[in-house]
């Protein structure tokens, strides 16, 4: 029986021909017009990334706004210092608990399009209010803003994340995860590098200095804008595709339940803990950097912030590189393994010797950092199903933000009493840590999964081929039966 | 017998015009020089055994002028030792001082307060404090002048050579920031040594450290030994002090350019530590190595003991191939 004949249109000639379906699988329309607009192709797969990529552009673009204006800020709303560390306070803190809500909301409630519309729009509420706030010189209201961004910005983030694991599981999904994250360093540096030619493009129209400010940070709103523009675009894009692919009539409608989180596999809980204990030893050494470079090393000022700010410039090139090549070995426990343990040797470095050059070491962390990142967040989808990823984002970010704010004092604290010394070896305790979690985990893989997580990336196309052989086979024979 | 001496000589009031924080090597008419032979002394606080074991007594400076107070017109100034007028200007604000608190140990520790030298029983610590003192020019530093002096020869018989030195060292848990150490030795005779860092207020703490600069070792002038025959030093060495070839002095400056000057603060704190014999070396401390060998080691432990536990796990599993094979050949 030849059931390509069959399953091929009548009016082949036509685009798309809506086929009538004879069995399960076949759900899917048969597409017959340009690759880009076909979902099945990389192309259309290439197109989807670019809007993701710029999907969370906005919030990375306008989180740093406080940073690059930072001087003229102060001077023109008269701030204190603690009024505009504020600034991030408002946005971390509450985070710690909101970008989990906000995972389980995408998952239970909104689902991935409306959520990430959602979530764009508060991002660009908040700024609106963030620059109306400075464009009338009330602080609170700066703060509320902060707040509101807060909220769309962690949970875009999530969202992200969940669109990317949607479309590229068992595609490439490592390089698409260190190209997202590239996006984040590349928005941060643009927003350096801009918005103080934008606020001085503005010199002498205002009467009030904050007014100029305000101006500035409407401009800044922009990105913002275009953020919800790739948010609209993603949604109609990622409709239509499910709705060719025939993917949401073949899913079963589930949702996660509040339940569901408490039976998280084992796994899941260790990649977070992987996580925390990870960034709370990059990031917070990075914030103090600058004065361990001056001190240590006896670098000026300038070269202090070159070199600390090192790892996020090779981070933005390297992280999709990297990613491309976890994506041809797989093996994504091993690659999370030798991120930490390449880390630690930058800590052991930078601690207990004076002759190795800072900047090699700084650029060795960023590509450390590279390989981690890409690694380990693909990691969770190989552990749940689609509808419970949102969710899980949400939390591993939480627990991230939760670390991050904490260890920030902490590092402080020990630098202040106890010196750099100890702070580094602080760090690479955290980092054994991870590396603890990443062995516990290899092995809950082994005994628990077989080895599912830690596969190398041939062995997973053959089970792709195999499971698609299998439902082929298995369509074939419910055909005819 | 071992004698040495250790000898602030110089106040220097310098205007800092290119923010280079610097010492002007020419005579300008903005450098003060104040002679600590021209101070006056009381014990602000008599010698005491504290709770903690040390000695201690501080001493602060004051001019003759001081209980008379008159308003001094700025004058023009010169280089030439100051006279009392002058300096009386520079203790015109209300709680001015320049205060030296001298500690001493009986037994090996540290001191409490950052930079924590480390006490010897040979050793004497000093704290060089510059509280709010006055200057007429806004990009005013200060600096002082300090000269080793030591006349013990050596086993040869030959002056020793003095020299300073730096000491790298990884562990800055004592002084949060700073890694070296600054030894100015007179070889396997005294020493003075300090870390090269002052603070910029009463709280101490890395942010508001700030960097100790010297200028290398020069013989002494006769200026300066004028001012060591007013002290000290004159019935300890006696008769010429410029024949003491065992004797350097250098310039010691507090800052670094773009920090506002002496006035940003008004204050400035240094700590230098002056003794017999070979200067204490910092070693990596005990804390640091338990927290090393707790923080590393026992993650390393348990790593070692997973892939050990794999290893022998796989090792005991039967082999795939080699094994029976379930079926019997047919064609025997």
């Amino acid at each position: 029986m030849d059931s390509a004949e069959e399953t091929s249109p009548l009016l082949s000639n036509q685009s798309p021909a809506l086929n009538a379906p004879t069995g399960d699988h076949n759900n899917e329309v048969e597409y017959q017009g340009c690759a880009a607009c076909n979902p099945r192709s990389a192309l259309h797969r290439y197109l989807a990334l670019s809007f993701m990529c710029f999907l969370s552009f906005g919030s990375y673009f306008c989180y740093d706004n406080p940073s690059a204006l930072q001087d003229v800020m102060t001077e023109d709303l008269s701030l204190t210092t603690a009024q505009y560390s504020s600034f991030y306070a408002w946005y971390s803190w509450p985070n710690v608990v909101l970008s989990m809500i906000g995972g389980y909301l995408i998952d239970r409630l909104f689902g991935i399009r409306l959520g990430a519309i959602i979530f764009s729009s508060f991002c660009l509420v908040g700024q609106l209010l963030f620059a109306f706030g400075a464009f009338i010189n009330k602080v609170w209201l700066m703060d509320a803003a902060r707040f509101l961004f807060g909220i769309g910005g962690e949970s875009l983030a999530v969202a992200q994340n969940t669109y990317a694991t949607s479309w590229f599981r068992g595609h490439e999904l490592n390089m698409v995860f260190g190209i997202q994250l590239s996006m984040s360093r590349i928005g941060s540096t643009v927003n350096m590098n801009v918005m103080q030619p934008i606020y001085h493009s503005l010199d002498g129209r205002f009467s009030q200095p904050w007014q100029q400010l305000g101006a500035a940070l409407f401009l800044a709103a922009f990105s913002c804008i275009l953020s919800l523009g790739c948010a609209f675009i993603l949604a109609y894009i990622d409709r239509r595709a499910k709705r060719l692919l025939g993917a949401d009539a073949g899913s079963t409608g589930e949702k996660i339940q509040l339940s569901d989180i408490i039976r998280f596999p084992a796994a899941v809980w260790l990649l977070c803990g992987i996580c925390v204990a990870y960034y709370v030893s990059v990031f917070p050494f990075i914030s103090l950097g600058q004065v361990f470079f001056e001190r240590k090393f006896n670098f000026n000022p300038n070269e202090a912030d070159a070199v600390n700010s090192l790892p996020y410039i090779v981070s933005a090139i390297s992280s999709p590189v990297c990613g491309f090549l976890i994506d041809r070995t797989g093996r994504n426990i091993m690659w999370v393994m030798l991120g930490s343990l390449m880390t630690m040797g930058c800590h052991a470095c930078l601690a207990f010797t004076f002759n190795l050059s800072p900047y090699g070491i700084m650029i060795w962390l960023g590509v450390s950092y590279s390989i981690l990142a890409a690694s380990l967040w693909p990691l969770v989808s190989y552990c749940l199903p689609n509808h419970m990823l949102g969710t899980a984002y949400g939390i591993m970010q939480s627990i991230q933000n939760l670390g991050l704010a904490v260890i920030n004092q902490v590092s402080g604290l020990i630098v202040d009493s106890k010196g750099y010394l100890i702070l580094e070896v602080f760090f690479l305790a955290w980092l054994c840590l991870a590396l603890i979690f990443c062995a516990v985990l290899y092995l809950w893989d082994i005994s628990k999964l077989g080895g599912e997580l830690n596969k190398s990336a041939s062995s997973r196309r053959k089970d792709a081929e195999l499971a698609k052989q299998a439902t082929e086979a298995a369509a074939k024979a419910a055909d005819e039966a | 017998m071992s004698k040495f001496t250790f000898a602030f000589t110089n106040l220097i009031e310098y205007s800092d015009k290119n923010d280079k924080v610097e010492i002007p090597t020419n005579p300008v008419n903005t450098t003060h020089v104040y002679p600590f032979s021209s101070f006056l002394w009381r014990l602000e606080q008599a010698p005491e055994i504290l709770s903690n074991g040390l000695t201690q007594f501080v001493l602060s400076a004051y001019s003759m002028m001081e209980t008379m107070a008159p308003e001094v017109d700025p004058a023009t100034y010169s280089v030439d030792n100051a006279g009392d007028e002058q300096l009386a200007e520079i203790f015109k604000k209300n709680g001015s001082s320049l205060k030296l608190k001298v500690q001493l140990s009986p037994t090996v520790g540290r001191a409490d307060d950052l930079p924590q030298l480390q006490f010897t029983s040979n050793n004497t610590q000093v704290e060089f404090q510059l509280k709010d003192l006055f200057s007429s020019v806004p990009d005013a530093r200060f600096g002082v002048e300090t000269v080793l002096l030591d006349g013990t020869p050596d086993a040869d018989g030959m002056q020793r050579e003095q020299k300073i030195e730096y000491v790298l060292n990884i562990d800055d848990e004592f002084t949060p920031g700073v890694f070296r150490m600054s030894n100015w030795l007179s070889p396997d005779s005294c020493y003075a040594q300090w870390k090269p860092v002052c603070y910029k207020a009463e709280k101490r703490t890395i942010s508001n450290s700030t960097v100790v600069k010297h200028t290398d070792l020069v013989q002494l002038s006769v200026g300066l030994t004028e001012a060591l025959n007013n002290s000290f030093a004159y019935p300890l060495y006696g008769g010429d002090l410029l024949q003491l070839t065992g004797a350097r002095a250098i310039n010691v400056t507090f800052g670094i350019p773009k920090d506002k000057f002496y006035a940003a603060t008004n204050y400035t704190v240094w700590t230098v530590s002056v003794g017999l014999g070979q200067p204490p070396a910092d070693a990596v401390s005990t804390l640091v190595i338990i927290v090393i060998l707790c923080g590393l080691g026992l993650p390393f432990l348990l790593m070692s003991a997973a892939v050990i536990y794999l290893c022998v796990r796989r090792c005991r599993q039967p082999a795939p191939d080699g094994a029976v094979s379930a079926y019997q050949p047919i064609n025997a």
